[in-house]
């Protein structure tokens, strides 16, 4: 468990520089410099509500993975979940405010459920979480087609509007949705329940010495991860206006490449989740990047595994460094 | 530390937010900057589609009325599509072509497109949007002579099995539907199988065997787009004689094709599902953005527009379509679009 330390210690290059997210900062800057230089309107309002709108439901799924990954775990899950709320909120919204509100509300709930359910088998039972969420997530794909096996149903355009139309002058509703996204992710990451979120993610037996609840703190972070799962689902429904068993698919390995360029380890534990954060922005601006370097979408996959290991390798330097000063 | 790290980002966040300025103004007029949002790039059909795309772009450009050709490649993803079609918007460009990955999930982001001046074109997928210009083929129109040739070739009676391409796909379900329809006018043909076949020759080539395993009498083979040789390796690996079959036009079929008609005079007769069909797409974008107008009976439903096949293979021309393609790679496809003539007939 981390203990808090003043402020002159947590500043120095060496702590720094073996920060797990420390790779990931560096890569996002580049990206950001390099986007710049080829994207000339890249500062442009315009410009970045458009990224911002293109990256919340990433930004959003990657926060969900990284708090699981934090606890231990991995949640395969978190695209066909996203694919069921979609259909779930397409299936159920019309016309009136009152109808949006209350989808929205069901959405989060089942959402808040489906981690439920994965977070109980998990702690109850003990099984791998990979296994686990890997098999829900056959099965909440398997609602979703059953429910809407064409894409369909119906999002009022005004959802998808109210989404993107400015609120105040240069202030869309997107950005506040992620400013209070952050928010929350700000004052959870205050509480007791944080620490015990880390210490369950580093070493189980351990939490448990301590007198940690490992059983309510997996179910816990599973519960909280839904909610971000939920929030990024009405981001794709906003986007796409529609409800797809398949418009979520993408989330899963997207968000776990985010969460581990974001220098999360799957060991649990370890890293901060500033890290996803920063993952998803990387992996959203890279596609930029190709594509005002005029470098064929081709490569964008590509890419992105080299960006992986990179950080992989930036990761295991301050390790490297240990070992050679103990030695 | 990681609230250091918060801290960062969020002031990184406030800042590019503050750093806000104005939109940026279009330009109107020729050369026009041309953009191609295509899903999946896995499959040689899209590699031609493309190909196609950069040879008539630079007949236009020829011409001076473009300048530049911008193509992304989104994979099956909507969300990669999205972002790219957002890209593609913000680099100004004045026509959108969109090979869409979902029939409803872009609409949103073709709005914006919209909203933002461009004309946007979506072409080989049918669109749920009554605002957006639609323009793919009719498979009614693509299917219906294929079984007519099939039913007469039989003289209208025998026993037959139909190998289908990908169940639940749309353009599928359409050509399942004509196929019914042609069939039901012969009451002497005996439908006795249907199987999919996925439009791939190794699995139409599975399920035929299995069906020539059932059946033991087989008059002829209904099948279309991609899957003609595999059903023929089928007949020859059961050692059977090959019956009426009905082609296709892909490069690996039109060399089993000639040789075989060579050798033990084989004949059948394959519609081109052209590739190139994208530059009919090109070709009406760019006559409505110079102020062209469609003619009124070309629109269905107000916003489709339905492409006819322009190319059909049979023993009269597979020798000089087999010279055309001998020395290509087997995965491509006998390719043809609209001419400028045939664009030119859909405007007043």
């Amino acid at each position: 468990m981390r203990t808090r330390s003043s402020l002159k210690n947590t500043l120095t290059l060496r702590n720094i520089l073996q920060n797990p997210s420390f790779p990931s900062f560096l890569i996002l800057i580049v990206i950001v410099i390099l986007n710049a230089s080829l994207q000339f309107n890249f500062f442009t309002y315009r410009a970045i509500k458009s990224n911002l709108l293109t990256f919340s439901p990433l930004i959003l799924a990657s926060i969900a993975q990284g708090l699981v990954i934090l606890g231990g775990c991995v949640d395969l899950s978190v695209g066909a979940s996203i694919s069921l709320l979609t259909v779930l909120m397409a299936s159920m919204m019309g016309d009136s405010p009152g109808s949006i509100f209350f989808t929205v509300l069901c959405a989060i709930g089942l959402s808040l459920l489906i981690s439920f359910i994965n977070g109980f088998i998990i702690s109850y039972f003990g099984p791998p979480p990979l296994l686990t969420t890997y098999a829900t997530s056959v099965l909440w794909f398997g609602i979703a087609l059953y429910f809407m096996p064409t894409p369909g149903g119906y999002i009022p355009s005004s959802f998808g509007k109210i989404y993107r139309t400015d609120l105040l002058p240069q202030f869309p509703a997107a950005f506040l949705f992620l400013i209070g996204a952050f928010a929350f992710l700000f004052i959870i990451s205050r509480l007791r329940f944080y620490k015990h979120l880390y210490a369950v993610g580093g070493n189980e037996d351990a939490a448990y010495a301590n007198g940690v609840n490992v059983f309510w703190t997996k179910i816990k972070v599973f519960l909280l991860s839904g909610i971000f799962v939920a929030l990024a689902a009405i981001c794709v429904v906003a986007q796409t206006a529609t409800g797809d068993a398949r418009s979520g698919l993408g989330y899963t390995l997207n968000s776990v490449a985010a969460a581990i360029i974001g220098g999360l380890s799957f060991s649990g534990g370890k890293g901060s989740i500033a890290g996803p954060i920063m993952g998803a922005l990387i992996l959203g601006l890279l596609i930029n990047v190709l594509y005002f370097a005029n470098i064929t979408s081709f490569y964008q996959e590509f890419m992105k595994g080299i960006i992986i290991i990179f950080s992989l390798a930036v990761a295991a330097i301050p390790k490297y460094i240990r070992a050679r000063s103990a030695a | 530390m990681k609230r250091w790290f918060l801290r960062i980002l969020l002031v990184t966040l406030m800042l590019v937010l503050a750093l806000s300025f104005t939109a940026f103004a279009k330009k109107g007029g020729p050369p026009y900057t041309v953009g191609l949002s295509n899903g999946p790039f896995t499959h040689s059909w899209r590699v031609q589609m493309i190909e196609s795309l950069h040879q008539e772009f630079e007949f236009y450009k020829k011409q001076g009325l473009v300048d530049r050709l911008i193509i992304q490649n989104a994979g099956p993803d909507v969300g990669t599509q999205i972002a790219q079609i957002r890209n593609l918007i913000a680099s100004g460009v004045d026509l959108l072509l969109i090979n869409p990955n979902s029939s409803t999930a872009l609409n949103p982001v073709i709005e914006e497109a919209q909203e933002a001046g461009i004309l946007v074109v979506v072409y080989d997928m049918p669109i749920d949007n009554p605002k957006v210009l639609d323009i793919y083929m009719n498979q009614d129109w693509w299917m219906t002579p294929l079984a007519e040739w099939f039913c007469k070739q039989l003289n209208y009676k025998g026993n037959i099995v139909y190998i289908s391409g990908i169940a639940d796909q749309p353009g599928n379900i359409q050509r399942d539907q004509a196929a019914e329809k042609v069939l039901a006018k012969y009451p002497n043909i005996k439908l006795l199988a249907k199987a999919n076949g996925n439009w791939d020759q190794a699995a139409a080539q599975q399920v035929m065997s299995d069906l020539l395993a059932s059946f033991p009498k087989i008059d002829g083979v209904l099948t279309q787009d991609g899957m003609t040789l595999g059903i023929i390796r089928a007949f020859e690996a059961a050692g059977r004689k090959v019956p009426v079959v009905t082609g296709e036009t892909q490069v690996a079929f039109i060399k089993k094709w000639k040789e075989m008609k060579d050798k033990q005079g084989f004949s059948t007769f394959g519609i081109v599902n052209p590739p190139g069909y994208v530059n009919i797409a090109l070709g009406v974008g760019l006559r409505l953005l110079q102020g062209k107008k469609l003619k009124p009976e070309v629109l269905v439903n107000g916003h489709v527009i339905y492409t006819r096949p322009n190319l059909i293979v049979d023993n009269k021309n597979i020798d000089q379509i087999y010279k055309q393609y001998k020395d290509w790679a087997d995965s491509y496809y006998v390719n043809s679009w609209y001419s400028q003539k045939e664009l030119d007939e859909l405007f007043q």
